[in-house]
């Protein structure tokens, strides 16, 4: 096992490395970035002076080569907006971000395991449509919709909660409710449906058979089985809703990684893509290496090598 | 026997754990300052030759001083650190500057910051953003202590209104720390003094009581970035903020309808179709040009679509710039007209173009629907425009490696100046697009007017012959628009900038 | 044979397909027929509503009905489509990445892992501006996009049924690989697949609203449900047929494609039958 988990380890980094080397190329694929990044009134010499100071002009595996001799030493380089180092602006959006996605995760896990594990036990009953028809909602609700409804009623209108921006506790329940509906409603539809995969096999007829009661039949094994596929879910909407929140950080002005990244792709910000890409391939790394290591602790029978 | 359990709740305990972990401790609901401005945007960096962007400079304007300020009505220019000028020779502008001004950290402010700041901004090493505002400039010279000449290459009419924006900073305080540190953590001259900032979240001033023009009534200055337009206007409506940027046409009457809530509004950037006369066959001639401003049915759009919060143009001048000519009337809406001259022209069955637009294009309004309702009155006369959305880096990309056909731009330039019409029409500094040594003589004779009655002449040619050659199809200028709290004293200015120093807030 | 909710969820969809089909005939407007001076007009019941446009006008002063109707054959093709290339892959991937192991898994493993560590959104905009915006392009960047969920799904799947006795069984008995996972892991795998996909077909047609966002979806003036989601969100408050009604087809039209999609999972899957 421990073998494993070292090579896992050494995997993540070559991910990362990867992940260098594609945005590294396919960010200086997608556009210009001095004439956004200079003064409206720059004339072609400027840009041109812009452009050579930077380094832009030289053949691309040579400015490749030079980031990384760069970034083996911590320096991944200056913001070309910012004029900052790059690593800091990235790693003091961390904590909100997470923060976010923690409590968008927490929020549809406590909501949707329990829901749909009584879905699936009160099957085709009217809870059952009902709890159905909410996670139709949930899923196919456009984002931002749902967020500037959730200011226009908890905020304007009934004055409960703050309007936007990161604060105390507060300030974070519109956006986690936000970001984690869709969250809520795709791993309801998923319990519930391993749940009654679950339920009909062989083994847990045997259960029955054998005189165990109900209620332990069902979330020992039934429960344990149907979150393979959840916990697979989980670690792909950690991805999601770390890099991905854009929307709801946007509406909610929550200072996200999401955000940050967009903005520097809009302006051709290289050095800040590529800090927020790497940041955030490493966070995924570690996560997914995690929820296969859950796999193994929630199935016994997964061996590893 | 309770392994079911653990498998649900253990990793449910690590989670919330580690939640709770991460909350700061106490909310911050109570307000962080006097006054509270919300932005669309953040600012970028403390270090004003490092950006050229609005809402940066808006916090920065606070917390630094310029020389010189635009009047109130946009016509003339009002002294600030500068208590008079004057123009030794066509070239030479001389400044005596105002004693006693004081940094907030205490050092001197006088020529030689003066003669620092611009040639930190203009240091090649430095690649600032702001060094291209400055080009008309050669150099500046300390004639003494409190007396500083900025020397232009050739006679320059509008040097005053380049430097408005040009914020003296401290130079002791900048080499102490350097200009990383200085970005992050600044030292002006300015009515409020830093005090923090967190990225995307807030900026917090506080009064400079030491201040040259008198104590600032307000005692601390807040900026909160939501550039959410909903968000933005809730935040207004709860009173979590006071002043806030980028009001939507649409939402005007609701806010209005709010009683604690007015609007101040002032103009802001002209909008208009850029065309390729040089590459592209039908814009290569003159008639097929103007047959598209006459396609278009301008007053339309800032009837219905801007809601009346806009200026319709008569040409690439804004009202307020010298020359600007109100008799010449704008091309009126006639697309029979336009049909016969696109048949004269050689186009009888019309034509096919990419029309590229970037709906979020330095901060124009409804830019995509502008941009589809001009394409469909095109369509009715033959012009037969297919749309090419574009973010902001890919059409300033393809703009400057000259792809455009047509484009759909904003251009934001100080009101009383017509600086971009040396930027963008002239072939010396632009040329991507229209070259026509006609207009780049006016163009030279234009900025080089030093007296006010030969400027406006030479502006008034100029502006005839824009209008009639036509390189854009001419669209408006439109409004910029503020909801501001009933009981703060601000009103919005014509040079962009939100000065905060003289506000006060009632209760 | 199909329960009351398949049937209920094939008319719809069936109606959708025949809409989209049908849509130059069945729309009472041109879709592209602008009118600043007719824009925002609300639904023909309220109050003020525009005669003839029975939801309404959008911002352009364009018929929202028939630019509902339109906008089905292009939201429709790009949500099935995408979900139609990039599952057939990701699942064959997965299938074979959970069986095989090694080295397979690890490579086809980490290269998903490259691709999800990378945002979406640069993914994108690389696409689109390498290739140009199309509906064509939208679908190859939502099918790139989403093959990865299906592979790890298949995969987690896999691995869990790997071990089990009737695979062993049929091993010994000397099935090949390909005849093992297609007779006996692939039926397994088959229903948290199908809910992950009908819940996929319903993203797809939202991302593309936020392809739009970006500019880099369908381009204006052709309507899409997506398009005029994101072209309504500014008008959320003052006029809320702008996106309500687009927003009402897509839920729509995802309710019956889960509903069918229930009904397939339960006609497919051997073991619920005897339940």
């Amino acid at each position: 096992m421990r073998r494993y988990i070292v090579r896992r380890l050494a995997q993540a980094l070559l991910v990362v490395f990867g992940v260098s080397l594609v945005v590294f190329f396919v960010i200086r694929l997608s556009g210009d970035p001095t004439f956004l990044l200079l003064s409206a009134d720059a004339t072609e010499a400027d840009r041109a002076r812009f452009a050579h100071e930077q380094g832009f002009d030289r053949p691309i595996h040579v400015q490749y080569a030079a980031f990384v001799g760069r970034a083996l030493r911590g320096d991944l380089g200056r913001s070309l907006r910012y004029r900052q180092p790059v690593l800091p602006l990235v790693l003091e959006r961390l904590p909100a971000t997470l923060e976010l996605a923690l409590a968008a995760l927490v929020v549809s896990l406590a909501v949707a395991i329990p829901a749909g594990v009584v879905s699936a036990v009160r099957r085709n009953t009217a809870y059952d449509n009902l709890t159905m028809l909410g996670a139709l909602f949930g899923q196919s609700m456009p984002v931002f919709w749902l967020g500037i409804m959730m200011i226009l009623i908890f905020s304007v209108r009934f004055e409960l909660l703050p309007t936007s921006g990161r604060g105390g506790l507060a300030h974070l329940v519109l956006p986690a409710l936000t970001l984690g509906l869709y969250s809520t409603a795709r791993v309801t539809r998923l319990v519930r449906a391993g749940m009654l995969d679950v339920i009909g096999q062989d083994y847990i007829r045997t259960a029955w058979a054998k005189g165990l009661p109900d209620r332990r039949v069902i979330f020992k094994h039934a429960l344990r089985n149907t979150l393979i596929p959840v916990v697979t879910i989980v670690g792909l909407e950690m991805g999601t809703l770390l890099g991905g929140a854009v929307i709801t950080e946007t509406i909610f002005a929550w200072p996200g990684l999401g955000r940050l990244a967009v903005t520097a792709i809009f302006q051709r910000d290289y050095p800040l893509v590529q800090a927020v890409v790497l940041v955030t391939a490493m966070v995924f790394a570690i996560t997914n290496l995690l929820v296969d290591l859950l796999y193994g602790w929630l199935d016994p029978r997964i061996r590893y090598t | 026997m309770t392994t079911s359990r653990r498998a649900g709740s253990a990793p449910l305990a690590l989670v919330v754990g580690a939640l709770l972990s991460l909350l700061p401790a106490g909310a911050a609901q109570a307000r962080e300052a006097d006054l509270i401005i919300s932005q669309k945007a953040d600012v970028e960096t403390f270090d004003p030759s490092q950006t050229n962007n609005t809402s940066t400079h808006n916090v920065n304007i606070n917390i630094f001083d310029t020389l010189v300020r635009l009047s109130d009505d946009g016509r003339s220019f009002v002294g600030e650190l500068a208590e008079s000028w004057k123009l030794v020779d066509p070239t030479t502008w001389q400044f005596k500057l105002r004693r006693g001004v004081k940094f907030h950290d205490g050092e001197e402010l006088n020529a030689a910051a003066v003669k620092f700041t611009f040639d930190s901004t203009m240091d090649p090493e430095r690649k600032t953003r702001e060094r291209p505002t400055y080009t008309a400039f050669k150099e500046v010279r300390v004639d003494d202590p409190y007396t500083v000449s900025f020397i232009t290459h050739r006679p320059y009419a509008i040097a005053l209104t380049q430097l408005q924006y040009l914020m003296i900073v401290p130079p002791g305080y900048v080499k102490q720390v350097g200009w990383d540190e200085f970005g992050r953590r600044p030292v002006g001259s300015g009515a409020f003094k830093f005090k923090e900032w967190e990225r995307d979240v807030r900026v917090v001033l506080e009064a400079n009581d030491a201040y040259w023009k008198g104590k600032p009534k307000l005692r601390t200055l807040a900026f909160r970035p939501i550039p959410e337009d909903a968000a933005r206007i809730a935040a207004i409506q709860r009173g979590e903020v006071d002043i806030i940027d980028a009001v939507p046409y649409d939402r005007i009457k609701e806010l209005q309808g709010i009683p604690a809530v007015r609007i101040s509004q002032r103009q802001g950037e002209q909008i208009y179709i850029g065309l390729d006369t040089l590459r592209v066959e039908p814009f290569k001639k003159r008639e097929v040009r103007q047959a598209l401003n006459y396609a278009v049915n301008a007053d339309a759009l800032v009837k219905s679509l801007l809601l009346g919060y806009a200026v319709r143009l008569n040409g690439p001048f804004f009202p307020t710039t010298p020359g600007y000519d109100e008799k010449i009337p704008a091309y009126p809406y006639d697309p029979e007209r336009a049909r016969r001259m696109l048949a004269q022209a050689g186009y009888p069955a019309g034509f096919d173009v990419d029309f590229a637009l970037s709906p979020a294009f330095q901060g124009i309004a409804k830019g995509a629907e502008v941009g589809e309702a001009v394409a469909g009155q095109l369509a009715r006369v033959g012009g037969r425009v297919k749309i090419v959305v574009q973010d902001s880096a890919a059409i300033f990309s393809d703009y400057s490696a000259k792809k455009l056909q047509m484009y759909l731009f904003a251009w934001k330039s100080s009101p009383e100046a017509g600086r971009h019409l040396e930027t963008l029409l002239h072939s010396k500094t632009r040329g991507y697009y229209y070259q026509n040594p006609e207009a780049d003589r006016l163009i030279d004779a234009y900025f080089a007017a030093l007296d006010p009655r030969k400027r406006r002449e030479a502006g008034r040619e100029l502006h005839a012959f824009l209008r009639e050659d036509a390189p854009w199809i001419f669209l408006y200028q439109q409004m910029d628009l503020f909801g501001v709290r009933k009981n703060v004293t601000w009103e919005a200015k014509p040079d962009y900038l939100m000065r905060m120093r003289d506000v006060s807030v009632a209760n | 044979m199909p329960t009351r909710a398949g049937a209920i969820g094939l008319a719809i969809v069936v109606l959708d397909l025949v809409v989209a089909l049908f849509a130059p005939a069945l729309a009472p407007h041109d879709p592209l027929d602008q009118d600043v001076t007719r824009r925002l007009l609300p639904p023909a019941w309220l109050a003020g509503g525009g005669r003839g446009h029975l939801l309404g006008t959008d911002q352009l002063g364009r018929d929202i009905l028939s630019r509902i109707i339109h906008g089905s054959r292009v939201s429709l093709v790009i949500g099935f489509l995408s979900v139609g290339v990039s599952l057939p892959v990701g699942v064959a991937l997965g299938l074979f990445a959970g069986y095989w192991s090694g080295r397979f898994d690890d490579v086809t493993m980490r290269i998903a892992d490259v691709q999800l560590a990378f945002p979406f959104i640069l993914l994108a905009i690389t696409i689109a501006g390498v290739l140009g915006p199309s509906p064509r392009n939208v679908v190859l960047i939502l099918a790139v996009g989403g093959w990865v969920v299906y592979a790890r799904l298949a995969r987690s799947q896999v691995l869990s049924l790997r071990e089990k006795e009737f695979i062993e069984a049929a091993r010994s008995l000397g099935g090949g690989t390909g005849r093992i996972l297609l007779r006996h892991v692939l039926p397994n795998v088959v229903s948290p697949i199908i809910v992950v996909a009908t819940f996929a077909v319903a993203q797809m047609i939202l991302l593309e609203s936020s392809l739009s966002f970006l500019g880099l979806g369908v381009q204006p003036p052709t309507p899409s449900w997506g398009a005029m989601l994101n072209d309504g969100r500014a008008y959320i408050t003052v006029a809320w047929w702008l996106t309500t009604f687009p927003g009402v087809a897509i839920m729509l039209t995802v309710l019956g494609i889960n509903f069918v999609g229930d009904w397939l999972r339960d006609l497919l899957d051997p073991r619920l039958q005897s339940v």
